[in-house]
């Protein structure tokens, strides 16, 4: 099943994060519920019901949305089973794409989310972006766009100023209310999905594709770089024999370092390099004491490089206490055990993600270069 | 009411110290219509002023541009409006409640009246998920919580300061800081514990601006401040007498408990239904009365409305400049506010040096 998990990973208010570059200190993320896991399953029901239907109709031309679902009232009880029926089918044999999407009139958008630039960037299509929120820092270039404030903080009236047709934006984009209201003026809205994994991924070029018709472009950049990438991953699965331990950290706060639990997209991509996460037994992003880093025992730590520089350099990160515990004092070993690299491109979950996990998956198995050649090849 | 008391409301020179001076006193009733214009003024320039130009010529000319129509009216209407109430309720209850404590530093948000607020909201966001969708009462749901918070934090505060005697202006602030952190744990717990969608809900809540005005998340908020603020300046003339001290206001007539009561519920209840909706905005109920102390007296009678409609300016001045400054992003609106309240507040404080 596809229902998020970790799908928080940017929670702490503008204010602290400041400009919120990098993805910024989560708080706790509890994976979905229950509950909400039925409900997304139902909706995906309904959503492949009604695409599966004989009354999606949707026009060629224009790229509109499909119309919305009338059953004709005549047998309406036959169809709906029938449906039912199909899209139970349909589930097992994999889902298509679902309806969210659809492609719309993509000349002037405007983009809250770093992954989506970045998408938007490798598909060759940034003439049309007008203005990106302050997580996209990928390529550079990008942050010569004006900015729309903070994935989670956009105002209504200044989406609405630079006259965009599209506001393609990920999961979090928000509030709700800006959202609502900039829809209600008549402006597309859509909201990718991410899910943390190497499919994911592919699946968010995809959609970002279709969006903006330029299906053949990201089906290219998908053969040519994600697909290799993410097989090249997929055989690591086969022939590791022992999963490396690891522990993510984002950043140091108070002192203590904030490590990546269950449910967090850092634990999508350990997953994704074969790694065993090592801070596992908690859900979410907590601050970790020491005595829990050493009970952990890593034989890697990753940190991303704003943590790094929050902490004021590697050596000091290196001396913290609870790294040093399990890491050995500073010297080249250490060194060698301690990976830093960018925020945005290890959790970002754009296709610079692919390649980060490449070169963490060198790291943690020992193969200096092989995959990316294997992947590049 | 009291038979007593409404004798006294009724009236009379019969008490009134006098709390201004002559010169004062003519300039006190033009001076609130001359705030009640500049609310008018600030409001529309407000409404003409964003990231779009639009003019408001639009809203009358006949084959409308729709987009433009929109803005002004679904758009910019709803929020301005929020800000001049919420700028007017957190003004008044800084007003009210620095009249109550007899203590110039008495703010919602320095008292923690509005961190109160923010934890019952946030209670409500997260333990309250169920609740708030199934009910027909749903938009109200979460600006009760938030009142109910505002009022248990300011209830505390008035029987602390009961039982301890009249908090000098130092105690105040440090059991001010007391009750913010005792918030900020209870809304650290309820991080804690919230699921997905909760800490969703809670993070987008916390960054509260007016930008999530809405007409229908505006409509009952305005509603709920103003139920909340009438009975305040019904109050004017017995605060007056309040500040001769308890007993001197007791033996004047006044029914001081009940008094009291009143404030405590309507400014709490005031400030919750603000806080509820835009999260915490700082200074406007600290730097706004002793404004208008300076302008015009300390006779509540014009300091209460006074304080209402200077809140409700400098706040719509506030926000249009968050959401214009850096264009097409906001800045949060609690900057632009602290950042000119956080030195009244040091100049303040230096004012009260021992002499």
């Amino acid at each position: 099943m596809v229902a998020r998990s970790g799908a928080c990973d940017r929670c702490l208010p503008y204010a602290v994060d400041g400009a919120g570059r990098d993805k910024p200190v989560p708080y706790a993320c509890v994976r979905r519920r229950p509950v909400g896991a039925t409900l997304v399953v139902a909706r995906s029901i309904l959503v492949v019901a009604r695409s599966c239907g004989p009354h999606v109709l949707r026009t060629s031309t224009g790229g509109d949305k499909p119309r919305p679902y009338e059953p004709a009232p005549q047998n309406r009880v036959g169809a709906t089973l029938g449906r039912v029926v199909l899209a139970v089918c349909l589930l097992g044999g994999g889902l298509p794409a679902a309806g969210e999407c659809a492609s719309a009139d993509s000349a002037r958008i405007a983009v809250a989310g770093g992954s989506i630039t970045e998408i938007i960037y490798s598909l060759g299509a940034e003439d049309r972006i007008v203005a990106v929120d302050s997580t996209s820092n990928f390529p550079a270039a990008a942050r010569e766009f004006p900015s729309v404030g903070y994935v989670r903080a956009l105002s209504a009236e200044g989406l609405l100023s630079l006259d965009p047709t599209l506001v393609l934006g990920e999961d979090d984009m928000g509030p709700p209310e800006t959202v609502a209201m900039v829809e209600r003026a008549g402006v597309a809205m859509v909201r990718v999905r991410e899910v943390h994994t190497a499919q994911g991924i592919i699946d968010k070029v995809q959609c970002v594709g279709s969006v903006l018709g330029l299906d053949d472009q990201a089906a290219a950049l998908i053969a040519a770089e994600l697909d290799p990438a993410a097989d090249v991953l997929l055989k690591l699965r086969e022939t590791v024999t022992r999963k490396p331990r690891v522990a993510f950290l984002l950043q140091f706060r108070d002192g203590a370092p904030i490590g990546a639990g269950r449910g967090t997209s850092a634990q999508g991509l350990l997953d994704m390099v074969v790694a065993q996460n090592v801070l596992a037994d908690f859900e979410g992003w907590k601050p970790v004491s020491m005595e829990a880093m050493s009970r952990a025992a890593p034989d890697f730590v990753v940190i991303t490089e704003r943590g790094v520089r929050g902490a004021g350099g590697a050596e000091k990160v290196l001396s913290h206490p609870a790294l040093a515990l399990v890491l050995g004092n500073a010297g080249r070993e250490a060194e060698d055990r301690l990976v830093v690299m960018d925020g945005m491109a290890l959790l970002g979950f754009g296709p610079r993600t692919l390649d980060s996990a490449l070169v963490l998956a060198e790291r943690f198995h020992g193969v200096s270069g092989e995959l990316r050649a294997t992947a590049h090849e | 009411m009291s038979s007593a008391q409404a004798v006294l409301d009724r009236s009379t020179p019969l008490a009134g110290p006098r709390l201004v001076a002559p010169r004062q006193i003519r300039l006190r009733t033009p001076a609130v219509v001359l705030l009640a214009m500049a609310v008018l003024a600030v409001g529309t320039l407000a409404l003409a002023t964003g990231a779009i130009p639009v003019s408001l010529a639009e809203l009358f000319r006949s084959p409308a541009n729709e987009l433009h129509r929109s803005v002004l009216l679904e758009i910019r209407a709803p929020r301005v409006l929020l800000a001049g109430c919420v700028g007017a309720a957190l003004a008044l209850s800084g007003a009210a409640l620095q009249g109550l404590f007899r203590n110039p530093l008495a703010d919602p948000g320095l008292i923690g009246v509005s961190s109160g607020a923010a934890l019952g909201a946030s209670t409500m966001i997260v333990l309250g998920g169920g609740l708030a969708v199934v009910s027909v009462l749903a938009p109200y749901v979460v600006p009760l919580a938030a009142i109910a918070g505002a009022l248990l934090v300011t209830w505390f505060l008035y029987l602390f300061s009961a039982r301890y005697g009249q908090f000098s202006i130092v105690t105040i602030v440090l059991v001010g800081i007391a009750t913010n952190a005792l918030a900020g744990v209870g809304i650290g717990v309820l991080q804690y514990l919230s699921d997905d969608a909760g800490l969703r809900t809670l993070t987008f809540w916390m960054m509260g601006s007016f930008g999530r005005a809405t007409w229908p998340t505006t409509t009952p908020a305005v509603v709920l401040m103003l139920a909340a603020a009438l009975p305040i300046f019904l109050v004017a003339r017995s605060l007056d007498l309040l500040q001769l001290g308890e007993a001197e206001a007791l033996y004047m007539g006044v029914d001081v408990r009940r008094l009291k009561r009143r404030i405590v519920l309507s400014s709490a209840a005031a400030v919750g239904a603000g806080v509820a909706l835009v999260g915490i905005v700082g200074f406007v109920g600290l730097v706004v009365p002793h404004l208008v102390r300076l302008a015009i007296g300390a006779g509540h009678r014009h300091l209460l409305p006074g304080a209402a409609l200077l809140g409700a300016t400098l706040t719509i001045l506030a926000d249009t400049l968050a959401r214009t400054a850096a264009s097409p992003a906001e800045i949060p609106v609690s900057l632009v506010t602290s950042a000119l309240g956080a030195p009244f507040f040091l100049w303040l404080i230096s004012r009260e040096r021992p002499r």
